[in-house]
């Protein structure tokens, strides 16, 4: 019974996520790519809650829609044409596209061949935060504050430009 | 063992169906299902209690006496109200973003109402008392910033998107001050769920270790409930009513739906984090302590709203980014060190 479920609920989701994740290149209206894109995000962190890891699902809900809704802002400010809608750039290097998806694909199913995944164990933390945690502020607590100086960094750089040299 | 009313009626509920029924798996499915009507009943409750009780309220602030035509002291101006809607016009402006615009108001309701599974009503009556309970609260109320962006953007209205840009710009910056002064909360709890937070107050309500925290928490949550002083995203003065403004009938309403519903999640969520959620001296029951302190707390949000005049948008945005902000991380690191004096002393 459980496992039936839990299929279900897997397929719907796939399908949910695949056909959002399709919709956010296919569409022609710049918002509407950005918004099905949160719903793909949202999709993959329920997932992420399927699979017991329930933290990461809730910082994909928080993280991912909140860019979102900034991405929305910028690409409505950047790309409106006077009157128009804003409209998503489509230029014609299908074939490109092609290449790089078929290769994409070989290279994953080359990957789900021959690489040994390591299975789980079945077992599930039941403090998913504390482990991850102690992980992030323990024992990899140098690539951790790597990536605070990097991000701190990107964000001065953002300001500065945004500003401009003499205002910032 | 738990002993709020609510848990052991659930229980006892239970107990009931299992001999008729046979199967432990449907019981279980029934009692979730009538669990989660309850929930919306509680919502739609509130906004039937609070299209009157908001108008009252205001009236009483500022001297005035508020509805009083329909029924005995304007007890049924919400009924009154909710027929008025439901006879409106549904009228759909041209040239809007169809699906974007339908779809608005719908997804607006659900993180209003999803946060309800998570808030510990009495001892033991939690819907969903998960291991992330704080954070995942915090996620999915954060969710609501989108809905209102796509109802600015799909009206095709100059003063609905303004509304639309507001709410992105004021909702994520104060939810940066907001996570961080809850963080010190956490910290004294040592946890994120929420029966372990309220469970955390037997001794003391964090109102008292944490007043920093409450006071950061008391101005965020307005901002990002939307409701005055911080109001800027409807700002009747400025901009008609923001992303609202191309509404009408059922569809306007279900905004404030939404409204009304976040209004108790933010007295609910006050009385849970601060003021010891359903705790309370014994001479109460439990679940009646839980509602008085929400609704005492829905009282203060209203009181705060209804006294001060509308803020600027850039001042608002600048009190949150260079006040605020650095305020909760001050409260963060003062948190620090209190836990190890604390520990130091003992």
């Amino acid at each position: 019974m459980n496992e039936l479920i839990g299929s279900a609920v897997f397929w719907v989701l796939s399908l949910l996520i695949i056909g959002t994740a399709l919709g956010v290149v296919m569409s022609k209206n710049l918002v509407h790519s950005a918004l099905l894109l949160t719903a793909c995000f949202i999709g993959v962190g329920m997932l992420y809650i399927t699979l017991e890891a329930d933290f990461l699902g809730a910082v994909e809900f928080m993280t991912y829609s909140g860019g979102v809704a900034v991405l929305i802002v910028m690409g409505v400010m950047l790309t409106h044409k006077g009157e128009g809608i804003p409209s998503n750039p489509f230029n014609g290097r299908e074939l490109l596209a092609a290449a790089l998806a078929v290769i994409f694909a070989a290279v994953m199913g080359l990957v789900l061949n021959f690489v040994q995944l390591p299975a789980s164990d079945g077992f599930s933390s039941a403090d998913t935060v504390g482990d991850l945690a102690d992980m992030m502020l323990n024992t990899y607590i140098l690539p951790f504050e790597i990536a605070a100086v990097l991000l701190l960094a990107a964000l001065l750089g953002a300001i500065i430009l945004a500003k401009g040299d003499g205002e910032a | 063992m738990h002993n709020g009313i609510l848990y052991l009626a659930g229980e006892s509920l239970k107990e009931m169906l299992l001999p008729v029924i046979g199967s432990e798996l449907i019981v279980n499915l029934i009692v979730t299902l009538l669990c989660i009507v309850i929930l919306f009943l509680l919502v739609a409750t509130s906004a039937l209690v609070f299209t009157l009780g908001e108008r009252k309220v205001c009236a009483w602030i500022q001297v005035r006496i508020g509805p009083n035509r329909v029924g005995p002291w304007g007890l049924l101006q919400s009924t009154a109200d909710m027929l008025k809607l439901l006879t409106k016009e549904d009228i759909i402006p041209q040239g809007i973003d169809r699906w974007l615009w339908v779809l608005s108001p719908i997804l607006i309701f659900i993180p209003a109402a999803m946060v309800y599974a998570l808030y510990p009503f009495d001892d033991g009556v939690i819907f969903a008392d998960v291991n992330i309970g704080l954070f995942l609260l915090i996620a999915i109320s954060s969710q609501s910033v989108l809905p209102f962006l796509m109802g600015g953007y799909a009206s095709n209205s100059k003063y609905a998107m303004l509304g639309g840009m507001r709410t992105v710009a004021q909702m994520l910056s104060y939810e940066v001050p907001m996570v961080i002064s809850l963080m010190g909360i956490i910290m004294l709890t040592g946890s994120l769920k929420m029966s372990a937070i309220v469970e955390a107050q037997r001794e003391i309500w964090f109102i008292f270790l944490q007043p920093i925290a409450f006071f950061i928490f008391l101005v965020t949550a307005l901002v990002e409930g939307n409701r005055p002083p911080f109001n800027m995203v409807e700002g009747e003065s400025e901009i008609i009513a923001g992303p609202f403004t191309e509404y009408t009938g059922m569809r306007w309403a279900l905004f404030f739906l939404a409204e009304f519903a976040n209004l108790l999640s933010m007295g609910i969520l006050t009385a849970t984090l601060f003021l010891g959620g359903w705790q309370g001296p014994d001479f109460l029951p439990t679940q009646l302590w839980f509602w008085i302190k929400a609704f005492l707390m829905v009282l203060v949000y209203q009181w705060i709203g209804w006294t001060f005049p509308r803020t600027r948008m850039d001042t608002i945005l600048s009190f949150g980014w260079k006040v605020l902000l650095p305020l909760a991380l001050v409260n963060l690191l003062l948190t620090g060190f209190g836990i190890y004096i604390f520990k130091w002393l003992l």
